[in-house]
C-alpha cells in the first residue's frame, strides 16, 4: 500500500448541466480538504479510471467543484453517476494561482473554453480580496460554447467585473454589447494602454499560450506577473510518474501555475 | 571508514553473518542465456557481471497495487544484492530522491541490502570516473576489502563481533569507462535536430530502452478488479517513448517519435524536478545492449565515439 495513492472518498451532492457536453459536479467529503483556484484533484471512478481536473469554484474545506466535458470512457462514466453515488478523490496537488501576488492589482483574467473553469474559481476567490479592479476576457469558437454566461453577466451589471467576449464563428446579425467576432487576442485591444499595475491569469488550450503570454508582456504588464495554468496529462501527482513534465519541471508539483519568467525558461512548456 | 578483509579465515563467517538476516542473490547467467539476480552461496571471486535487468526492479514493480488490498510486504524477508556494480548504485541514489516521499519504495529499500563491486565493465557501458562511492550497505574493493558503509551494515557486524579496521582514505574505485577518446559524454549538448530526426526514424518506439534504464522511472497508474472483486490501483511501468505517455485530453505534447527521444535524452543529461541540472545516466549500456535498432545513449551523443550504433 502506497499511502500517496490513497483516495479520499466522497460523495457526488450536485449536478448542474452549463452546456449540452458539459457539466459542473460537486462532491463533498469529510476531509480538511480544499483545492484552491488553480490546483487541481484527481478524480476516481472506482474500477473504471480516473482523471485530473481543476476546481471550477471557490468552496470551503469538505467541498469540491469541478466542470466535466464528456470527452471520454472515464468521463462518460461520471455523467452517467447520479446523485449520492460514491466517487473518489485525490489531491489536491500543485500551486495554485498566487492570490496574494494579486492584491492592489488590476487583474486581468483570460479564459480560452473549458479554461473558464480555473478562471471562475478565481473570480469567486478574489472577491473578497483588495484586487482594483478585475477584467475578463473569455474567447470560444462558437457562442453556445461559452459557459457561466449568467453569473458572468450579473457579475459585469453589479460594476464586479469587465467582461470581454470573443467568439470565433461569425454570429449572425449585430453583435450584442460586451461581444466580438474574433480571438481572445483581438479583445486586447480593448484593454487600456497602461497596464504597469496589470497582474494575469490565463487559462485555455496550449495553442493559445504562444501567441498571447509574449503579446501581454510586451503591452506592458511584467512577466513575473502573468501567470499561465499549464494543461498536462497529469497522473501521479506527485511529481514522480513522468508524463506531465514540460521543460524539465513537473506541472503537477511545480506548478501548474507558473509566471511567464519560468515558461520562459522550460523549453517546449508553451506550444 | 571501517573495513574488514576477505580472508580464508573470515569471508565464510562474514557471508553467514548476512545471510543469517538476508537472502542472498549476485548476478549469475541464467539458463535462458541472460544475467539474472541468482541464488549465492558467497562472495564473487571475480567481477561481477552486470544484471540485464537493474535494480529498480526490486524496488518499483512493474505491477504494484498501490491501493484496494492490504499489502504482505512489511512482513518479507530482506534480500542481499551481492556485487551491484557502481552504475546501478548510483542509479539507486538517483531514484532514492524521486521516491523519497514513497511509502512503497521505501518499504522496499529497507528490506533492499546492497552490496557494492567494481566491475570490468564491457563495450557498451561508459560510466564516467569514480570520485566518491555511491550510497551502498557494503562495498567489497578490488583489495578483497568489504567496508562497512551504511550505519545499519556497521551495526551488524559490529553486533557479530566484526568491528573491522579503519582507513580513512574508503576504497579504492575503479576508473571510469569514459576516456580521452570518448570525451566527456554527458556533457555533449543535444544532438542537432537532423540527428534526432534520423535516430527517430530507426526508433521503433518499444521502450526497452527505458524497461532496462536504471533511472526511468515512468508509471502509469491503471484501475484493476483484483481477487474478491476488491478494486485496485496498480502502478505499471510505463515509457516515454509510447505515444499515449503525452496524450492529453484532445492533444498530445509529445506527437512524434523524435519529440520523444528528444525528451529522453532531456532526463539522462539534464534531469527533471529536484533532479534538474544533474546527470541521471550511469553509463550502464543496458540501453545500447538492448535496443534493436543500435539507438543507446552513448551512440546518440557520440555517434563517432565507438559503441554499437
Amino acid at each position: 500500500m502506497t499511502a500517496t495513492f490513497q483516495p479520499l472518498p466522497a460523495t457526488l451532492t450536485a449536478i448542474e448541466t452549463v452546456h449540452e457536453a458539459v457539466r459542473v459536479f460537486t462532491f463533498e467529503h469529510n476531509q480538511p480538504m480544499t483545492v484552491a483556484p488553480g490546483q487541481f484533484a484527481e478524480i476516481l471512478l472506482p474500477g473504471i479510471g480516473s482523471f485530473p481536473v481543476s476546481a471550477c469554484g471557490y468552496v470551503t474545506a469538505g467541498s469540491f467543484q469541478a466542470c466535466i466535458k464528456q470527452v471520454g470512457r472515464v468521463t462518460t462514466a461520471l455523467f452517467r453517476s447520479a446523485i449520492g453515488d460514491r466517487i473518489d478523490l485525490r489531491g489536491p496537488f500543485g500551486h495554485g494561482f498566487p492570490l496574494a501576488d494579486l492584491d492592489g492589482r488590476d487583474l486581468l483574467l483570460i479564459a480560452g473554453g473549458l479554461g473558464i473553469a480555473p478562471i471562475r474559481a478565481l473570480l469567486q476567490a478574489v472577491q473578497g480580496r483588495p484586487v482594483r479592479s478585475i477584467t475578463l476576457l473569455y474567447g470560444v469558437r462558437r457562442a453556445d460554447d461559452l459557459l457561466f454566461l449568467p453569473e458572468l453577466k450579473a457579475l459585469a451589471a453589479s460594476s464586479c467585473l469587465r467582461l470581454l467576449l470573443a467568439v470565433e464563428e461569425p454570429l449572425v446579425g449585430s453583435l450584442p454589447p460586451l461581444w466580438c467576432n474574433g480571438t481572445i487576442t483581438d479583445l486586447l485591444d480593448e484593454l487600456p494602454a497602461v497596464l504597469d499595475n496589470t497582474a494575469v491569469a490565463v487559462c485555455g488550450p496550449p495553442q493559445m499560450y504562444a501567441a498571447l503570454l509574449e503579446r501581454l508582456a510586451e503591452s506592458g504588464i511584467a512577466a513575473e506577473r502573468i501567470f499561465a495554468n499549464l494543461e498536462r496529462r497529469m497522473r501521479c501527482g506527485v511529481g514522480q510518474c513522468g508524463h506531465c513534465v514540460a521543460g524539465g519541471r513537473y506541472v503537477c508539483t511545480e506548478g501548474p501555475v507558473f509566471n511567464l519568467v519560468q515558461l520562459r525558461q522550460m523549453p517546449g512548456a508553451i506550444a | 571508514m571501517q573495513f574488514i578483509t576477505l580472508d580464508k579465515t573470515t569471508g565464510s563467517s562474514l557471508w553467514e553473518v548476512l545471510a543469517a538476516v538476508c537472502t542472498m542473490l549476485t548476478p549469475g547467467l541464467a539458463p535462458d542465456g541472460l544475467v539474472r539476480w541468482l541464488p549465492a552461496k558467497g562472495w564473487p571471486l571475480s567481477d561481477v557481471l552486470l544484471p540485464a535487468a537493474p535494480v529498480k526492479a526490486f524496488l518499483l514493480p512493474q505491477n504494484e497495487v498501490v491501493w484496494g488490498n492490504a499489502s504482505d510486504a512489511a512482513t518479507l524477508r530482506p534480500t542481499a544484492l551481492i556485487g551491484v556494480t557502481l552504475c546501478d548504485l548510483a542509479a539507486v541514489a538517483v531514484l532514492d530522491r524521486v521516491f523519497a516521499a514513497d511509502s512503497g519504495w521505501q518499504r522496499r529499500r529497507h528490506n533492499l541490502f546492497l552490496v557494492g563491486m567494481p566491475c570490468a565493465g564491457d563495450a557498451d557501458c561508459f560510466c564516467s570516473s569514480w570520485s566518491k562511492l555511491p550510497a551502498c550497505d557494503l562495498y567489497v574493493d578490488q583489495n578483497r576489502r568489504l567496508w562497512l558503509v551504511s550505519p545499519r551494515a556497521i551495526a551488524l557486524y559490529t553486533k557479530a563481533g566484526f568491528p573491522g579496521e579503519r582507513d580513512e582514505r574508503g576504497p579504492v574505485l575503479p576508473l571510469g569507462k569514459q576516456t580521452a577518446a570518448t570525451g566527456a559524454l554527458f556533457e555533449q549538448p543535444l544532438p542537432q535536430p537532423e540527428a534526432l530526426a534520423a535516430a527517430a526514424a530507426r526508433c521503433l518506439g518499444c521502450g526497452v530502452c527505458t524497461a532496462v534504464c536504471p533511472t526511468c522511472q515512468c508509471f502509469d497508474l491503471r484501475e484493476a478488479i483484483g481477487d474478491d472483486n476488491v478494486v485496485q490501483r496498480l502502478r505499471v511501468w510505463d515509457s516515454c517513448q509510447f505515444a499515449e505517455h503525452g496524450r492529453v485530453a484532445g492533444d498530445n505534447f509529445r506527437p512524434q517519435q523524435v519529440d520523444r527521444l528528444r525528451f529522453r535524452l532531456e532526463h539522462k543529461l539534464h534531469g527533471f524536478g529536484p533532479e534538474r541540472g544533474e546527470v541521471t545516466c550511469v553509463g550502464c549500456g543496458r540501453c545500447a545492449r538492448a535496443c534493436p535498432s543500435g539507438l543507446g545513449l552513448h551512440s546518440l551523443l557520440a555517434p563517432d565515439a565507438g559503441g554499437r550504433s
